[in-house]
């Protein structure tokens, strides 16, 4: 059975969303509205604190702004009820502050997706702090239910023309995932394993000899100069980790050298063509084995083996 | 670079049904290059770049040598099974170097081998790609003289298992403008219709209307191949150069347009570029097999050029590839699905890479497909 990541697909549905994508219904499109991306992980200072939503849209012609936070969180734990608090504490000035042009901060709404699961618990939670957070829960698709569902939930939004595209429920056939390739919320998906194959063929072909987990990581996260050190961390570590179990053993293992311990280094180690064409073969079955392993409910193994090993 | 050209005309004896002259465009990644040979010289490049091992088991010698005219080499490979080949680079007349023109009058199969296994083994190198209406267009610049046809589904078949593959055709027809009508009596045949891709145009050129003496007659192939003969070369480089230039602008407006960019400073825009697609003329699904397609696509083979891995997204209905191009080590993610193929570029990607797919998914697999925006409009 295929997997896939809620941040992953929710944060390209949102993309996928403000630029009018033609494998979504022109309804649930708010670019046709003006919006556009002002910001992926921004960082807002907000009274007593600063608040990290998964991205900010503006649109001029609406003279609003949206604050978006999408969770695979299911419970409100006690980390999320502090988080979500931090939105309600956000002001039209600290969003200026911040840099959105004012004329485009006038008014501004928060608008936090939940998988379907948790739409009952952050209502609850919602209702019981009185927060107006536009609230939408949002189901994955499956082999047995291959459509993905994006339902309003509670809340509202100031702002008539998005109420109309958000304040429903979309049955969605497609999403589209190419924007962003790489989530930083869901670093244990065969997804990461999949981007650092890709990265490390990148290399090969570019004639990269030795590279750092700091360098792999800058070419396979499009933000990375923009994530907080915390994150860069977490995922500096699980592509240490997948690095470590590929050059241990296994099918990659004799072109993938550590060579360097700080910072973590490695080496591809390609002297002719032919090898080339081996080394890629081999990421080939690895990337293979990966997927089956989670399509027989082995979990992630190649992920996995080396979790107590490095980090950073 | 023409008094450099001449001078090659006037000294060297034209070999026996080698009169005619061939050039190929070509598409150099001078970055790829310096990183994966690691100089950073040009002629110290270019040798490395260009060298060949052996030709049919027999070690060969590539020399290269400037001239007179910066950025315009002599390459010769020397040894080998075969005839000594000669070709005349001009690397200077594209404003960043990137797309030469390469002419010879060595024999054109050999130098073509050679050039398409350097293309091949060399992740810098790689040929153009002219799609129908591109040709159609350069087929106006003069008088209609003829085309040619084809298309090979065999590498699909082959993948599917068939033992003896034979869907291929390839035709050409030389006349006047009359044998355009070929072309139309093809495409209302219900099946050659749907496949049967223009591949070659042939024309009559002249650079200055008003002297129908000096004229060039050119066969122009999708791969960026020139063979001309006639009375004038100028007739015959005007041609190529424009060619050149209509090919690099509209390649570079899909970098610019397209390649996905995050901005990574509170100066640069959030997002710029956007997907782009392909889809069958009809708007009906045209991709039944989404595993063989994907096998065949992505498997960092000729003449794709694509690695990747397709994962499949539930249901069963589209896959996902993170795809590097093995030209430049650039990124493309592509979707998957029976009606359309998206595409997003990453930011260092490549606008060739994205002419090289749309053609030779024409050639190989369906002719009635289009390139479009997120809009619908037509790009290529």
């Amino acid at each position: 059975m295929a997997t896939e990541s809620f941040s992953l697909v929710v944060a390209n549905l949102f993309v996928g969303m403000l630029r009018n994508h033609r494998f979504l219904p022109s309804g649930i499109t708010i670019g046709r509205i003006g919006y556009d991306l002002f910001r992926l992980e921004p960082s807002v200072v907000v009274t007593d604190g600063r608040v990290t939503p998964d991205a900010i849209a503006t649109s001029a012609r609406q003279g609003h702004a949206l604050v978006a936070e999408w969770t695979a969180d299911v419970s409100v734990e006690e980390r999320k009820k502090q988080q979500v608090a931090g939105y309600a504490k956000i002001r039209s000035a600290d969003l200026i502050t911040y840099g959105v042009p004012s004329n485009e901060a006038q008014t501004f709404d928060v608008w936090i997706v939940v998988p379907t699961e948790g739409a009952t618990p952050y209502a609850e939670h919602f209702q019981k702090k009185g927060y107006g957070f536009g609230l939408a829960s949002f189901r994955l698709a499956t082999d047995e239910q291959p459509e993905y569902e994006l339902a309003h939930v509670c809340g509202g939004f100031s702002n008539s023309a998005l109420s109309s595209a958000l304040q429903q429920t979309w049955h969605l056939e497609r999403i589209p995932r190419g924007y962003l390739p790489f989530s930083i919320d869901d670093l244990a998906s065969h997804g990461l394993a999949e981007n650092i194959a890709q990265q490390l063929v990148a290399f090969s072909v570019r004639g990269t000899q030795a590279f750092t987990v700091e360098e792999l990581c800058r070419g396979m996260v499009p933000v990375w100069q923009r994530l907080d050190v915390a994150k860069r961390r977490a995922v500096a570590g699980a592509t240490l980790r997948v690095l470590n179990s590929w050059s241990r053993r296994g099918l990659v293992a004799s072109w993938l050298k550590r060579a360097k311990e700080i910072p973590p280094t490695w080496q591809i180690l390609l002297p002719t063509g032919l090898d080339r064409d081996r080394f890629r073969r081999a990421l080939r079955s690895c990337l293979t084995k990966v997927q089956r392993d989670i399509a027989a409910g082995q979990g992630e193994l190649p992920l996995h083996e080396d979790a107590s090993g490095d980090e950073e | 670079m023409s008094r450099a050209y001449r001078q090659v005309l006037d000294t060297r004896r034209l070999e026996y049904e080698s009169t005619y002259l061939k050039t190929f465009l070509l598409e150099f990644d001078w970055e790829v290059a310096r990183s994966s040979l690691n100089l950073t010289a040009k002629q110290e490049l270019l040798q490395a770049a260009l060298t060949v091992g052996e030709r049919g088991g027999v070690a060969v010698e590539t020399t290269v040598e400037g001239t007179e005219e910066a950025g315009f080499y002599r390459v010769t490979w020397r040894g080998g099974r075969g005839p000594d080949l000669d070709v005349y680079l001009d690397t200077s007349t594209d404003p960043d170097s990137r797309f030469w023109i390469a002419y010879t009058l060595s024999d054109s199969r050999e130098v073509e081998t050679l050039l398409d296994r350097l293309a091949s083994s060399r992740p810098a190198l790689d040929r153009v790609w002219f799609w129908p209406s591109f040709l159609s267009a350069l087929q106006q610049k003069g008088e209609f003289r003829g085309i040619g046809l084809d298309y090979d589904y065999r590498r699909f078949e082959r993948a599917a298992g068939a033992e003896d593959p034979s869907t291929y055709l390839k035709v050409q027809v030389w006349g006047g403008p009359e044998s355009r009508r070929i072309l139309d009596f093809l495409y209302d045949d219900p099946s050659l219709g749907d496949q049967a891709v223009l591949s070659k145009v042939r024309l009559k050129y002249w650079d200055n209307p008003e002297d129908r003496s000096r004229f060039c007659l050119e066969d122009i192939k999708y791969n960026g191949k020139f063979t001309a003969r006639g009375s004038s070369f100028d007739a015959h480089q005007f041609l190529v150069v424009s060619a050149r230039d209509e090919y690099a602008s509209r390649v570079r407006q899909i970098e610019t347009d397209y390649a996905i960019r995050w901005g990574q400073t509170d100066a640069e825009p959030a997002l710029s570029g956007d997907a782009i697609f392909l889809r069958s003329e009809s708007g009906g699904d045209w991709i039944r097999d989404l595993d063989l397609f994907s096998e065949v696509v992505f498997s960092g083979t000729e003449p794709f050029r694509l690695w990747g891995v397709p994962s499949s997204i539930p249901g069963g209905r589209g896959r996902l590839v993170r795809a590097v191009d093995l030209h430049t080590g650039s990124k493309i993610f592509f979707e998957v699905y029976p009606d359309a193929v998206g595409l997003y570029l990453d930011e260092a990607a490549c606008g060739n890479t994205v002419a090289r797919f749309l053609t030779n998914v024409q050639h190989t697999f369906l002719r009635k497909v289009l390139l479009e925006d997120n809009s619908g409009n037509r790009i290529l």
